[in-house]
């Protein structure tokens, strides 16, 4: 297994809603956050390979066997986890900043004009497919959705289940979105907000110190 | 090979909406700009201030060649969408992501650049500082880079006559060294350099104009090289549009993880149909003409490259180029800045 920092984009929330989600609530799959209520049968249930290749491919369509769109009853959460190596840009010519990949959904894709949140935070990946371990995020190695460079990067998405919780959120960077009198806009950062609760990746990392 | 005929139609094609393209392409040049103005700061703010800037994070002194990337990266992107919509604007931070990337000392920049907008009386009028410096540069330690970017550089150095009569000792040098790595992947779809080095080998061999008259006769070989060469990538890159519209949530935002339009290609492109191989004026049609099958969308890189490079021809545009080219600020559409 493996630590990876990652970052989330959200945008449709208040700043005080901003600071619920890094102080208390943590990051919550939107099945979770629709029906409020969820067991542990339920979550077996649902974190399956079948979900995940739903979530990744088919985020928008309307779920095959469940109420609602995918979207709604997913139990996984998408992170930005961008690569950025020397040797990778000099085969490719790009690099993907997760603080870029995670804007561009925070600010739906260039539409939106208002405040948006980037949250930084950080998961246990693990090695191999693992998909019913709720407690491990997974690495997505999609190759239909994620074509460009397949054969000399990893595709800078990792996908986190049910939640991500508070103590593993360090801090929200608040953006501001204008627009321009020449039609594009104007992205600003307006300030961080620190989770006073966060626990550092290094705690539980296997790392024994000499006394 | 049926053509687009106007920008309505390519979005139509690829069902996808001309606003989520527009944002896509304002966000990209924003989150450039972003980086553009902290680099600017850099030097005024204590070390406390430029450390609180999220954008200074590329900026590193352990990492210089970080913020040229995702600078280029950023512009590449931007230039991506833009090349659906406006190919002027599509043209101009295409030269923002080639300076970019010939500051973070890509040869994939000098591509990028004389692909769209170098023939031979471009190049030579730009300002020293500029496009002409740098090529020299790269052409100077041509056997340090990377296999696929001595790859890029060759590929330049070949495709136009004055810079294959000028730097013909890197020419020979790169043709020998890259020959091993023949089966190293390149480019998005990972093709063999071989495929590469095939062309150049073609383009640095023949005399241009004893080709260009035996194009005119009925075509040649090299043509069908090149054109064959141009059809493929765009039949991997048509499959992988294809393939990424099945993902609709992406696709309808513009956020697909594929080149909407892939730039590498577009850059290819200019270089093969401005080059020697092709009679004089005649390189697009050459190529559209030669590209089989139904599907236009095959053609789009070609489509895009003949949009920009005329774009970028008209003495407006040029002007700005060779500004630009010279070191003159850019911000896309902001003439306050």
């Amino acid at each position: 297994m493996y630590l990876q920092t990652c970052i989330k984009g959200i945008h449709g929330i208040t700043d005080d809603q901003a600071e619920d989600i890094l102080k208390r609530q943590g990051l919550m799959c939107n099945w979770w956050r629709r029906v409020r209520r969820i067991s542990s049968a339920e979550i077996a249930e649902r974190l399956t390979d079948a979900e995940l290749e739903l979530h990744v491919n088919a985020y928008d369509e309307h779920h095959p066997h469940r109420q609602g769109p995918v979207h709604q009853e997913t139990p996984f959460l998408s992170l930005a986890a961008g690569t950025v190596e020397r040797n990778t840009f000099l085969k490719t010519n790009l690099v993907h900043p997760a603080q870029r990949t995670a804007l561009n959904f925070a600010t739906d894709f260039g539409r939106l004009r208002g405040t948006c949140y980037l949250f930084h935070c950080w998961v246990v990946v693990g090695l191999t497919r693992a998909v019913p371990v709720r407690h491990l995020a997974e690495e997505v190695r999609d190759l239909n959705t994620y074509r460009r460079y397949s054969a000399f990067q990893l595709e800078g998405e990792v996908t986190a289940k049910i939640d991500v919780p508070s103590c593993q959120i360090q801090l929200f960077e608040r953006y501001h979105v204008t627009a321009e009198k020449t039609g594009g806009i104007r992205i600003a950062h307006a300030g961080n907000v620190l989770n006073p609760a966060y626990i550092e990746p290094t705690a539980v990392a296997n790392i024994r110190r000499a006394f | 090979m049926p053509r687009f005929d106007s920008v309505e139609s390519v979005l139509e094609w690829l069902g996808l909406d001309p606003g989520a393209v527009q944002a896509q392409a304002a966000f990209y040049l924003a989150y450039a700009r972003e980086l553009e103005v902290a680099r600017a700061q850099r030097q005024q703010l204590s070390s406390d201030q430029a450390n609180a800037s999220p954008w200074a994070q590329f900026i590193t002194a352990d990492q210089p060649w970080l913020g040229d990337a995702v600078l280029a990266s950023s512009y590449r992107m931007a230039a991506q969408y833009l090349a659906l919509i406006d190919a002027r604007q599509a043209g101009l931070v295409s030269i923002r992501a080639a300076l970019a990337y010939l500051r973070a000392g890509l040869p994939f920049g000098a591509m990028l650049a004389v692909g769209l907008v170098g023939d031979d009386s471009l190049i030579g009028t730009m300002a020293p500082s500029g496009l002409e410096a740098a090529i020299q540069s790269l052409a100077s330690r041509a056997r340090d880079h990377n296999p696929v970017q001595q790859t890029y550089l060759l590929l330049v150095l070949v495709a136009r006559r004055r810079l294959r009569r000028e730097h013909s000792d890197s020419v020979g040098a790169l043709l020998r060294d890259l020959r091993p790595h023949g089966l190293h992947p390149i480019g998005s779809h990972s093709q063999p350099l071989a495929d590469y080095l095939q062309m150049a080998e073609v383009m640095a061999r023949h005399d241009g104009r004893q080709l260009a008259l035996r194009a005119e006769r009925g075509g040649s070989e090299a043509i069908g090289l090149m054109s064959g060469f141009v059809a493929a990538a765009g039949h991997r890159q048509a499959e992988s549009l294809r393939a990424a519209r099945r993902n609709s949530y992406l696709w309808r935002h513009g956020a697909s993880p594929v080149d909407v339009v892939n730039l590498e290609d577009v850059a290819i492109t200019g270089l093969l149909a401005g080059s020697d191989v092709m009679p004089p004026e005649s390189g697009y049609n050459l190529l559209f003409d030669r590209i089989d099958g139904n599907d236009p969308l095959v053609s789009l890189a070609v489509w895009a490259a003949e949009q920009m490079s005329q774009a970028l021809r008209e003495d407006a545009a040029r002007s700005t180029v060779a500004d630009l080219l010279a070191g003159a600020p850019y911000f896309e559409g902001n003439a306050d800045e």
